[in-house]
């Protein structure tokens, strides 16, 4: 796998193939000038909340049509009902028919897939066992627990037995057994040569599952590749603090002697905002407490101290320490 | 911060302050509705449609007593458009508009403002009610030591606090501005007229909002109210129309028309002559079964509402 | 030709999936019930006061004939006039007495009072509206539309599957609920029900398509829905002048009018409603419903799953 591939021509063999990429969301631009390829395997899909990752999700589904650029699964347009074949997606919403039962659910979605009906029955019973429902299949889905009906869902995805299948926070709400046989049910569909992308928080099953992953941050690949090489990226990126003093007139003073730690890149004082201070810097923590140590010196008082933007250092951290 | 200091904030302080008594959270309910409907566009856009209708009266009495004022026989001026002859205009104010201070004067006024009434709690009466049903708020009013009885209560109120703010009280003010305008022997001539509005004002209130009661606890939501209040205000006068005006039936059967029943009722208060609308033949449903109409709607609104607000763990 | 193939498939497994199951609000569906009582019960108080019984309503000098033998007298004259230019002067006289007959009958009361009025104006823009809103309305309430469009088959066929699989229901409610009232009128009721049930699944068919449209492509549909159901149906189809021409009332008033002139019976003088000839109503009703098909379609087929990001 590989983010950001130039001209690659559009080969039938790739399983997904996205290239400059951008959906807006009325005026917030949810993707921007994505570009994307994915190889046969799993892929994971990390980024904080509103960082895209779903939006991707169902641009590759063809739920949603990008403002611009273009997107191959197979080579063919996943908006398009030939492209729908090949994406098992299982979204992250919660809504279903709430009167039918499990098993009447999957067989009619079945019936709408335009799977033969003679071949329904053993079809479904193979996907209630693959995924833990077959004692449960008679329950109405409104009576289901979020487990269930999560499990459900993937059966959903897996019903047409697609080559992609894209898998959005797959592990909400299924207890640890459960967990762990849907990560062993991730790894035979890879072994079976299958293209798996998944979203997740729990980063536990994302580790048992792939170092393959791809970072989003503000609809932008943050990076994509094996773990190692997101850590070294993200780790080296710079953060900008922000500090808020109590009195402004001392603002520039303070500037210039933050300047002078070897630690910091830059400083900038926002507009508009007079107390603020923006400092950029690749080791907050060193940077926290030199400042600490001088507001106690000069005698000025902090009234905010924060990283303003920590979604993906705290991700990675939780991700390798946690 | 010592030891001490830090025991004494945290440590447990019996309330001493006065408690107001139950019935009193009532008025919370009530107010906080109100805002709810203060917050909706609809209410300001037939609340200002209202207004208009208020000072077209407004404007069309004093038009009436200034001109009656002039000099007898005479052409008036009025403004910068011209003259118009005096008994023209009187006559037109009078008979057509019937703007002269009349009870017909007080009742037309107050059944166009209930339009008003009826259109903003068709669209708005949902979240007066319903949402509470819908969503599942109904248990935070439940659990409270007033429980439903206080919760009924506020919103009665509040629905009939905008009837009234639509139709009774804008003719309080009307009648005052006669009383000011002419002389206030008006009062003193006119007493049944006064007690007329109120009453008028308070069967109007009686009916809507026990069958907004009904209705928004049955369906809950803003399509089925609609469709529900259509059939009562649209379809119902309809039928009867077909029924009495062109088939010649019985006009004992308007009872079935409940708006009618109400403005029927609104003119005995009001002691107005009867008026006839185009197309209408007949105008002579008694009083009382007016009356027992209005009292049918009123008592199966209550059972209703008894039954869906009072039963054991509403569901949402 | 596979997007035809898959197009059939996926019109066939709508109607497998939701022909049975359509879902109603459970508030309209009873209050649509409730207004089929209350105009019945009207009908039936009207029919028992003999107020548009024909046998009251006996034309003098024809004492022998009853309403049934006119009809059928009707309907010979005309039988005879439609098949043979040459027309026989006995076989117009008798088509002539009959008519004499329906015009004093209930026949034109019924007609012009409730299915004129009530039924066109008002109950069947709501019975239609109760089921075809709701038709891909509550896929979208619901949030449920993610399950249609997952799927390998065209959206038109999505859209086509599900308009056929309502359609049943319409056509079930509204010509039964014509015929309950019918029934309840007797006679002339039955006689009305017979000439005009055609116009009158035309225009449920041509509602269901309006209605589903909106359902299918407007957010707060069933609002919308109400709105026009109320001002153009309603309001406008009653108003005098051209623009009631802007409602479908109007098309199958149109029908209904030629239909019962056909007969000799003019049901309502000046309503504009002879301008139109009996054929162009029909193709005015089927284009105002293949035109919403086609722009739920088009519309259909943009619709992106938002709100999930």
């Amino acid at each position: 796998m590989m983010g950001g591939s130039s001209d690659s021509a559009i080969s039938d063999a790739v399983p997904l193939w996205c290239r400059k990429v951008s959906k807006w969301h009325g005026n917030f631009l949810g993707l921007n000038d994505l570009s994307l390829e994915l190889r046969p395997g799993i892929t994971a899909l990390l980024g904080s909340n509103g960082s895209g990752k779903s939006t991707l999700m169902n641009l590759i589904s063809g739920q949603l049509f990008p403002d611009s650029g273009s997107i191959h699964v197979f080579g063919i347009d996943p908006w398009t009902w030939q492209g729908k074949k090949l994406v098992g997606y299982s979204p992250d919403l919660d809504y279903f028919y709430p009167s039918w039962s499990i098993k009447d659910f999957l067989a009619r979605m079945a019936c709408l897939a335009g799977i033969e009906s003679k071949r329904v029955p053993s079809l479904l019973n193979k996907i209630l066992s693959v995924v833990g429902l077959s004692s449960v299949q008679t329950t109405l889905l409104r009576r289901c627990s979020l487990g269930m009906r999560q499990r459900a869902k993937i059966a959903h995805a897996i019903l047409m037995d697609p080559p992609l299948l894209v898998l959005d926070e797959p592990f909400r709400g299924i207890d640890p057994v459960g967990r762990r046989d849907l990560v062993q049910l991730l790894l035979e569909f890879q072994a079976l040569g299958k293209t798996i992308l998944v979203s997740s928080h729990e980063l536990e099953e994302i580790e048992k599952l792939t170092d393959q992953v791809v970072m989003l941050r503000s609809g932008r690949v943050v990076s994509a590749g094996p773990v190692s090489r997101a850590r070294d990226r993200l780790l080296n990126e710079p953060v900008e603090i922000a500090l808020e003093i109590q009195a402004n007139e001392r603002i520039r003073f303070l500037a210039q002697s933050v300047l002078s730690h070897s630690e910091v890149l830059g400083v900038r004082l926002p507009e508009g905002e007079k107390h603020v201070l923006m400092v950029l810097t690749r080791k907050p923590e060193l940077v926290f407490s030199h400042l600490v140590m001088m507001s106690i010196e000069n005698n000025f008082l902090i009234r905010r101290l924060e990283v303003v933007d920590e979604a993906p250092a705290e991700v990675m951290e939780s991700l390798f320490e946690g | 911060m010592s030891v001490t200091s830090l025991n004494s904030f945290l440590e447990y302080r019996p309330w001493r302050g006065l408690r107001n008594p139950v019935w009193m959270g009532a008025f919370a309910i009530t107010r906080e509705s109100l805002k709810l409907i203060f917050t909706r566009k609809v209410f300001w856009i037939v609340f200002s449609l209202a207004v208009l209708n208020f000072l077209l009266y407004f404007f069309g009495q004093y038009l009436f007593f200034w001109v009656a004022d002039q000099q007898p026989d005479g052409l008036v001026r009025v403004g910068g458009f011209g003259r118009a002859n005096q008994n023209d205009m009187m006559q037109f104010l009078r008979s057509v508009l019937k703007m002269d201070g009349s009870p017909e004067t007080f009742r037309n006024f107050i059944n166009l403002q209930s339009r008003g009434i009826i259109v903003l709690l068709v669209l708005a009466g949902a979240s007066l009610l319903g949402e509470d049903l819908n969503q599942g708020s109904l248990i935070f009013y439940q659990s409270k030591s007033g429980g439903m009885i206080n919760y009924i209560g506020g919103k009665f109120l509040a629905a009939s606090f905008l009837v009234h703010l639509f139709a009774t009280i804008p003719a309080l003010f009307l009648f005052l501005e006669i009383c000011f305008i002419d002389t206030w022997t008006y009062l003193l001539y006119h007493p049944r007229l006064l007690l007329g509005i109120i009453g008028y004002g308070f069967v109007i209130n009686l009916g809507l909002v026990s069958l907004l009661f009904a209705t928004v606890g049955f369906f809950r939501s803003t399509i089925g109210l609609i469709m529900c209040w259509a059939g009562v205000f649209f379809l119902l006068p309809s039928l009867c129309a077909i029924m009495i005006d062109r088939l010649r039936l019985n006009p004992a059967f308007r009872v079935l028309d409940f708006w009618y029943c109400v403005e029927r009722l609104g003119e005995k208060c009001l002691g107005a002559s009867p008026t006839l609308l185009p197309g209408q033949t007949d105008h002579s449903l008694n009083p009382w079964l007016a009356a027992a109409s209005l009292g049918f709607v009123f008592m199966v609104s209550s059972i209703l509402t008894i039954r869906i607000y009072f039963k054991k763990g509403v569901e949402s | 030709m596979e997007f035809l193939k898959s197009f059939i498939q996926g019109v066939k497994s709508q109607l497998e999936v939701h022909l049975f199951r359509a879902r109603v609000g459970h508030g309209l569906f009873w209050v649509s019930v409730g207004f089929l009582m209350l105009v019945a019960g009207v009908v039936v108080s009207v029919n028992l006061k003999n107020q548009w019984n024909y046998k009251t309503l006996k034309p003098r000098g024809q004492v022998g004939l009853n309403f049934k033998n006119s009809i059928e007298m009707i309907e010979a004259g005309s039988l005879v006039l439609g098949h043979n230019a040459g027309v026989s002067a006995v076989c117009s006289a008798v088509a002539s007495a009959g008519s004499g007959l329906l015009v004093q009958s209930g026949f034109p009361v019924f007609t012009k009072n409730v299915v004129f009025s009530v039924l066109l104006g008002f109950l069947l823009p709501l019975w239609c509206l109760t089921f075809a809103v709701e038709g891909l309305g509550a896929e979208r309430e619901g949030k449920t539309l993610f399950w249609l469009f997952s799927k390998p088959v065209p959206r038109s066929s999505i859209y086509i599957g599900k308009f056929l699989a309502i359609l049943p229901w319409v056509l079930i409610w509204s010509l039964g609920g014509f015929f309950v009232l019918a029934v309840c009128a007797g006679d002339c009721g039955l006689f009305a029900f017979k000439l005009f049930w055609q116009s009158i699944a035309l225009a449920s068919v041509t509602y269901a398509s309006v209605f589903f449209f909106m359902g299918a492509c407007l957010p707060r549909a069933s609002l919308i829905a109400l709105a026009y159901a109320f001002v153009v149906e309603t309001l406008l189809g009653s108003m005098p002048g051209s623009l009631k021409q802007l409602s479908v009332a109007f098309y199958a008033r149109c029908i209904m009018f030629q239909k019962s002139a056909d007969l000799g019976v003019v049901l309502e003088q000046g309503g504009g409603y002879g301008d139109f000839s009996e054929a162009m109503a029909i193709c005015f009703m089927m284009g105002i419903a293949s035109l919403f098909l086609v722009a739920g379609i088009f519309f259909f087929g943009k619709i992106e799953l938002r709100g999930q990001r």
